[in-house]
Formats: structure tokens, C-alpha cells, sequence
């Protein structure tokens, strides 16, 4: 009888993948409309137009003769993420650190041949699907210290959904051990649940388990306030309001120096963020007073 | 009016519409139906040649012969018709599965080549009793036996049971009917057809022989007396595709031509009737088959995705493979495709090692696709287990893509992963085979190709559900727990 009680609950809360497809991103999202969040260029040209804070762009790549003079350029920053623009789920990003006057990837010395060829897959689109690409570089992200609190390595992001431009659901996504820096879910990272009233982390959710405690360091995340929960919260809304696309997830990151950053948007949220909640999309969509589905 | 209002007009109506027609179809054929099964071996014949020939099959053949001929021709003037070539193989050759159990066929659609009729006179002859655990290939030969050796006192009894109109001093007739009789008595589906044939000393004769139902194949028989060497000789394809035979009409030009063997759904009107089209523009039936059951098939996956969650490669993939292994067979294409896969996909890793690009990359498995489907032709050739030829059915681009597809899932995942997903994407594929390799279900789509429509209107309300699929129950239970 209980199974059957969470079947219907499911049924009822959860929104699946056809739900999300057909009920949320289609009504609400113009597929000409995707390439403003598909295309990280383009969505940060958004972004600072409106001056809503994101990492600094150091130089677009877009073309195989164009590597060498830029990364060149390149030579004098001591840190830098190279991702495909129109790469999904964190697919093909490089992370590097200047030290000693070489370049290093996770703690290991890499030649710039090898950055070259990877800059050269991207382009080639080999994380877009196919299509050719181009290439972001841009600021390093140094993790806030309220990360650290909970388990240092790795960048964790917040992830917010909004619905014409009211935040529905937010997460904390935080690497594990067992995740090696990634804060994807499926790639053994933790989703952490938001209070969005409060301003508190919830339960946090690994793929199988919750938890009350980061399972690696064991510091509390339950209860724990979020430092700057507000501005988060605001900037998501603020971005919101300036895509033209009203269902949405945003990333966003803590700098150490600058604060909340919006990170990329998506056009196409998953739906793991139910779980960290513990909560279906289409109960917290009710309680929004706007049934959608 | 609602735009979502109109929607669902056009879904019902997709999946309505053929719905109605086929009502209106079947019946209008239960009406023909009880004047077909008098004429069970109609041949509608189209001719190029001198009439006269065509007068002596008609003779010869007596009963349900219907020639179309021009309008107002006259008798030993030549006909213009359509004579479609082809190439035509120097022997078949056929073998009963020796572990096929004998039973009698249930099977609705077959009945009625086990019935009563004037080639066929069941209740006056006497049958054979087969042994118990006797198997499908110790009952056809003891029929055919008694067929083939019949002694002329017993043709003659035979023939003296046969219709009226029926040629009785045929020999081949005569020992094909009989050995198509006996067939029928052990509940083995069998007929009786007729054919012209090259005659040693120029000009033509006519042939008959019996088809007997084994498994899913028409196989033929001939139990009368060679005429220059028989079967052969005379060339004849076996239409693997029921609805469809071929005669070769003259070995020294090697023309081909393509009779349409009606079946009992002849008498039914169609929009669209796919073994009329093959019969029009000669295109093979088979290939048509493959067509109409493409939309089917896709279906089939969509409903595996949407609903139940099962992750696949692709949505075409899966029903393109499945529509490969029709031609290859089940066990021998899924093993030898799963073993190209990964022989292909072993290559991605250290091409991605070097550096080498990603488009160069697809170009260069793609020749190694090619390559290895040579070597598996010649390592298969020298075994009996399959046919050598079928590592070429695989479509080569589809090898590429799962093969592509597959190591990428496991260099950015893990091998597991890839397995897993390619473990899901074989078994929709399985179960897409189980279905289009039903041949109530391939008959009936041939016949009734509108029914697609009815398979668009299902995906239309297919792409409009919005519910949870049944994997996701699975993934968000702790949520709800």
C-alpha cells in the first residue's frame, strides 16, 4: 500500500522528462530563442550588456587559424577555463593553472600541443553534437571560503529554475570524493536542497542517499545559512527578466573576490534538482499560484 | 477554436480514419471470400508473346486462369505487356531444419491452403499417418514420396477424383496435386502452381509444381517427372516474400518476368496495396515490406523511450537495426553486429590518443567498418554457421554511428556506461524485431498500408503525453519515500 502512496505521489509532484519537454519548455521557450542560452557567447553578451556580473571573457576562439595567436595573448593570465560555447553538462572544459611559466591541468604539467588539439576538438564541435563550435576562454573561478566550510576541492555552483522569471527551486551542487571535482549528479556529486525562504541549505541528495552531512568531511550542511543567499536569488530573477525565455536554469558561482557570478544559462534544466529538494517541480509550481501543467 | 481542440481532432482522426477503412475492407472481403476459395490457384497472368501459347496454359490449366489483354486483340498476334529484367540465380537451393518439430498449422491466415478443392480432394483420399515425434521434414518427405512414386494405376485413381474441368493427363499436375492433397490431410498448408517453361526443343510448356508452407517461406516441390532437368533448369525464384512469384520465360534471353500470385485479399479494395504497387513498377515486394514497417518500428521505440524510459542510441537505430536482422536472422546479426561494434569501437580509443580530429577520426572508421566487414565475410566463409554474406547487410553508416556512438559514451562515461546503454538499445531492438518479423503483422501492413496513418496518429498522441515514464518512478521513489 505505502509503494502505491509514492507512486501516486510521484505521479502527482514529479515532473518527468516528457512533462519538462512537452509542459514547461516548449510553451515557454522559443526554440529561436535557444541559442541565446545554447551559446555561451551569446549569453554573456547578454549578461554584461545588462551588467549582471559573470566570469570575464578573455578571448573568443573561432577558428583553427586563429589558436596560436591567441593563446599567444594568453600567456601573460595565470589562470583560465577554456569550454566549448555550445558544449552541455560541463562536456569538454578545460581548467589550467600558470605555474613556473607552464601550463597545468589538475595538478599535472600539460604542453601547449595538447591544449592546442583540445581547442582544435572543440572547434571541431566534437561536444557539440557535431556542429563546429567556438571556443570561451575566460576567468578562473576561485571558490568562495563558504565552500570550503562544508568540503574543499572542486567548484560547487548553485543552480536556480525559474519560471517567468520567478525562482521555483534552487540547488547547491557540491563535488564529492568520489565525483573528482565534477558537481554532476551522475557523476557521483551531491545535490543539495534549498530553503529559498530561508536562505538554508536542506538534505543533500548523492544519486542513492540523502544526507544531513557532507559524507567525506562530515561537516554539517543541514540547516546551514547560504552567505549572500540574496544576492543569488535576485541575480537569478535579474537574469531572468533579460532572456527571452521564460523557463530556465541558472548557474551561478561564488568568487572569492567578486561574489555571485551567473555562470550559463540552460534551456533545457534537468530534473535531478526534485530530488535534492525532495520535492516535485509540480508541487512547488503549485504553491507558485500559477498552474502550468 | 483551440488550438489544442483542433490537435486532437487531427490525432483521432489519423488513428480513426484507417481504422474505418480497414472495417469497410474486411467487409467487403468476407463477401469475396466465398467465390475465392472455388478458385484457390487464380493467376493473373500479363503476357508478351504469341496468344496462342498463352491459349494452351489456359487449356492446360484449365480452371481460374484470367488473361488481361488488350482490348479487341486478335489470337496469334503479339501482346504488349510489361516484362520487367532481373537477375536470375543459377540454382536455389533449400533445407528443411531437420529439428523442426511436424505440427499442424493453426494459423487463421493459412487455412485456407488446408482446405477442400477441386485439385484438392481431401475427404476421397486417403492420408498419411505420421509417427509420433515425427518432425516437419520426415512427414514432407513421406508425402512427397508417395507423390513422386505413385504408380500410374494410382495417378489415375487420383485424377479420376479431381474437378471436372481439371486436366487430368498432366502427369507433373497430377503428381503435384496429389502430393499437395497429402500434404494438406497431415495439416501441412500446401498448393498447387503452374508455370510456363522453355521446352528442349524451342518454344514453351507448362510446368506445375507444389509450394509447401515451411516456417515462414513458400518452399517449392516438384514431384513430377524432370522436364530438362526440372526446377533448375527452368530457373524459378522463390519469391521470398508470399504474394510475389517468378518465372523465367526464356533461358537464352534470360527475361524475367513477374506474375502476382493473388491471394484471398485480392478481393479487397485498397487505397494503397503494396504488392499491386510491386506488381506495377517491379519493384521487390521485400523492399516495400521494409518501407511500410519503417514508421512501425520507429513507433515501436518511441513508445520504448517515452514511455517506459529505456535508453537507447538514437531513436532510429535501434529500428534500424532491427529491420537489418530481418534479413540476416536474429542470433547470427546480433552477435556479429555486437562483435563489429566492438572491434570498430576499440579503434576510437587510440586515434583519440594521438590527436587525430574528430571528423578524420568518423572517416577512418568508417574504412575500418568497411575493412572488417570484409574480413568477417572471409573468416565466415569458411565456416557453415552463417551465411558469409551477411556482415554486408549491416548498413555500413549505421555501424559507424553505433560503433562511434559507443566509444564516446565510454571515454566520457565509462565502459559500463556504454555497455549498458548499448545492452538497452539491443534489447528495444529485439523486441522491435519480435514484432516486425511477425508475419500476420507484415502481411497485414503490405496489404493495408494506410494503416501508417494510424501509426502517425499514435505517435502525434504519444508526442503529447505528458506523464511520468515508467523509469522515472524508479529514479525519483526516494524522493516521494
Amino acid at each position: 500500500m505505502k509503494m502505491i502512496q509514492i507512486l501516486r505521489t510521484i505521479n502527482r509532484d514529479v515532473v518527468g522528462m516528457n512533462g519538462r519537454n512537452i509542459g514547461l519548455i516548449t510553451p515557454n521557450n522559443k526554440r529561436k530563442n535557444y541559442k541565446y542560452a545554447d551559446d555561451k557567447v551569446l549569453a554573456k553578451e547578454i549578461l554584461q550588456t545588462h551588467g549582471i556580473p559573470t566570469p570575464q571573457t578573455y578571448a573568443v576562439i573561432s577558428s583553427m587559424a586563429e589558436i596560436e595567436r591567441v593563446w599567444s595573448e594568453l600567456q601573460h593570465y595565470s589562470s583560465l577555463a577554456l569550454k566549448p560555447a555550445r558544449g552541455s553538462g560541463g562536456k569538454g572544459i578545460m581548467l589550467l593553472r600558470n605555474a613556473g611559466g607552464r601550463w597545468h591541468q589538475g595538478g599535472k604539467a600539460i604542453s601547449d600541443e595538447a591544449i592546442h588539439m583540445h581547442i582544435a576538438n572543440m572547434l571541431f564541435g566534437i561536444y557539440s553534437f557535431g556542429d563546429s563550435d567556438t571556443v570561451l576562454v575566460e576567468e578562473l573561478i576561485e571558490p568562495h571560503p563558504f565552500y570550503a566550510e562544508i568540503y574543499p576541492g572542486g567548484l560547487p555552483d548553485f543552480r536556480v529554475i525559474t519560471l517567468q522569471e520567478k525562482p521555483v527551486m534552487a540547488m547547491l551542487r557540491m563535488p564529492t570524493a568520489r565525483s573528482g571535482g565534477k558537481a554532476n549528479l551522475h557523476q557521483g556529486g551531491l545535490g543539495i536542497g534549498i530553503n529559498m525562504d530561508a536562505g538554508t541549505l536542506m538534505q543533500a541528495y548523492d544519486g542513492a542517499r540523502y544526507h544531513d552531512n557532507h559524507p567525506d568531511s562530515q561537516a554539517r550542511i543541514e540547516g546551514r545559512d547560504i552567505p549572500l543567499w540574496k544576492e543569488i536569488h535576485d541575480l537569478s530573477i535579474r537574469t531572468a527578466r533579460h532572456f527571452p525565455l521564460s523557463y530556465l536554469g541558472i548557474d551561478l558561482v561564488m568568487d572569492r573576490h567578486h561574489g555571485p557570478m551567473v555562470m550559463e544559462v540552460n534551456v533545457r534544466p534537468g530534473l535531478a534538482i526534485q530530488l535534492a529538494n525532495k520535492r516535485g517541480l509540480n508541487n512547488a509550481l503549485r504553491n507558485l499560484k500559477k498552474p502550468v501543467l | 477554436m483551440k488550438s489544442t481542440s483542433i490537435l486532437r481532432i487531427v490525432t483521432f482522426s489519423l488513428i480513426g480514419l484507417p481504422l474505418l477503412f480497414l472495417t469497410f475492407k474486411i467487409a467487403q472481403s468476407s463477401d469475396g471470400m466465398a467465390e475465392d476459395t472455388t478458385s484457390p490457384t487464380v493467376f493473373t497472368l500479363e503476357w508478351e508473346g504469341d496468344v496462342d501459347v498463352l491459349e494452351k496454359a489456359i487449356y492446360s490449366y484449365n480452371a481460374g486462369v484470367e488473361i488481361k489483354q488488350p482490348t479487341g486483340a486478335e489470337p496469334g498476334t503479339k501482346q504488349r505487356l510489361t516484362i520487367h529484367l532481373a537477375p536470375s540465380p543459377a540454382h536455389l537451393v533449400y533445407n528443411i531444419d531437420p529439428g523442426l518439430a511436424y505440427r499442424r498449422t493453426t494459423l487463421p491466415y493459412l487455412t485456407n491452403y488446408l482446405k477442400e478443392g477441386p485439385l484438392y480432394p481431401l475427404s476421397r483420399t486417403e492420408g498419411f499417418v505420421p509417427d509420433d515425434g515425427a518432425t516437419m521434414a520426415d512427414v514432407i518427405t513421406s508425402c512427397f514420396g508417395m507423390a513422386r512414386d505413385a504408380t500410374p494405376e494410382r495417378l489415375t485413381a487420383f485424377s479420376a477424383l479431381l474437378g471436372e474441368p481439371m486436366a487430368r493427363t498432366n502427369e507433373g499436375l497430377l503428381r503435384s496435386a496429389y502430393f499437395a492433397t497429402l500434404c494438406r490431410l497431415a495439416g501441412i498448408p500446401a498448393k498447387v502452381l503452374g508455370g510456363i517453361q522453355p521446352a528442349p526443343e524451342g518454344g514453351t510448356g507448362i510446368l506445375f509444381w507444389t509450394e509447401v508452407r515451411v516456417g515462414n517461406f513458400w518452399i517449392p516441390f516438384y514431384p513430377g517427372t524432370p522436364l530438362q532437368n526440372g526446377m533448375r533448369k527452368a530457373g524459378l525464384v522463390l519469391g521470398a516474400t508470399p504474394g510475389e512469384i517468378r518465372f523465367l520465360l526464356a533461358t537464352q534471353e534470360q527475361i524475367m518476368w513477374t506474375a502476382r500470385r493473388p491471394d484471398h485479399t485480392e478481393q479487397m479494395p485498397s487505397l494503397l496495396d503494396a504488392p499491386k504497387v510491386a506488381a506495377l513498377t517491379g519493384l521487390p515486394l521485400s523492399k516495400l515490406m521494409l518501407l511500410l514497417m519503417l514508421p512501425l518500428a520507429v513507433l515501436v521505440v518511441s513508445i520504448f523511450k517515452n514511455i517506459v524510459g529505456v535508453k537507447t542510441f538514437g531513436i532510429f537505430l535501434p529500428a534500424l537495426i532491427a529491420l537489418t536482422l530481418l534479413e540476416t536472422g536474429f542470433m547470427a546479426g546480433v552477435l556479429l553486429f555486437t562483435a563489429m561494434v566492438m572491434a570498430v569501437a576499440c579503434v576510437y580509443r587510440p586515434l583519440s590518443y594521438w590527436g587525430i580530429q574528430h571528423n578524420t577520426k568518423i572517416a577512418l572508421m568508417l574504412t575500418i567498418v568497411v575493412l572488417s566487414a570484409l574480413i568477417a565475410v572471409r573468416l565466415l566463409a569458411a565456416t557453415d554457421w552463417v551465411d558469409a554474406a551477411t556482415p554486408l547487410f549491416f548498413p555500413i553508416v549505421i555501424l559507424t554511428i553505433v560503433s562511434e556512438r559507443f566509444a564516446v559514451k565510454a571515454e566520457e562515461e565509462n565502459m559500463k556506461s556504454a555497455l549498458m546503454l548499448y545492452g538497452s538499445t539491443m534489447m528495444v531492438t529485439a523486441l522491435v524485431y519480435l514484432i516486425i518479423s511477425s508475419e500476420s503483422i507484415q502481411q497485414f501492413v503490405l496489404h493495408h498500408p494506410e494503416s501508417i496513418i494510424t501509426v502517425a496518429g499514435i505517435k502525434l498522441l504519444l508526442g503529447r503525453w505528458t506523464g511520468i515514464r515508467i523509469t522515472e518512478y524508479y529514479r525519483f521513489y526516494n524522493l516521494a519515500k
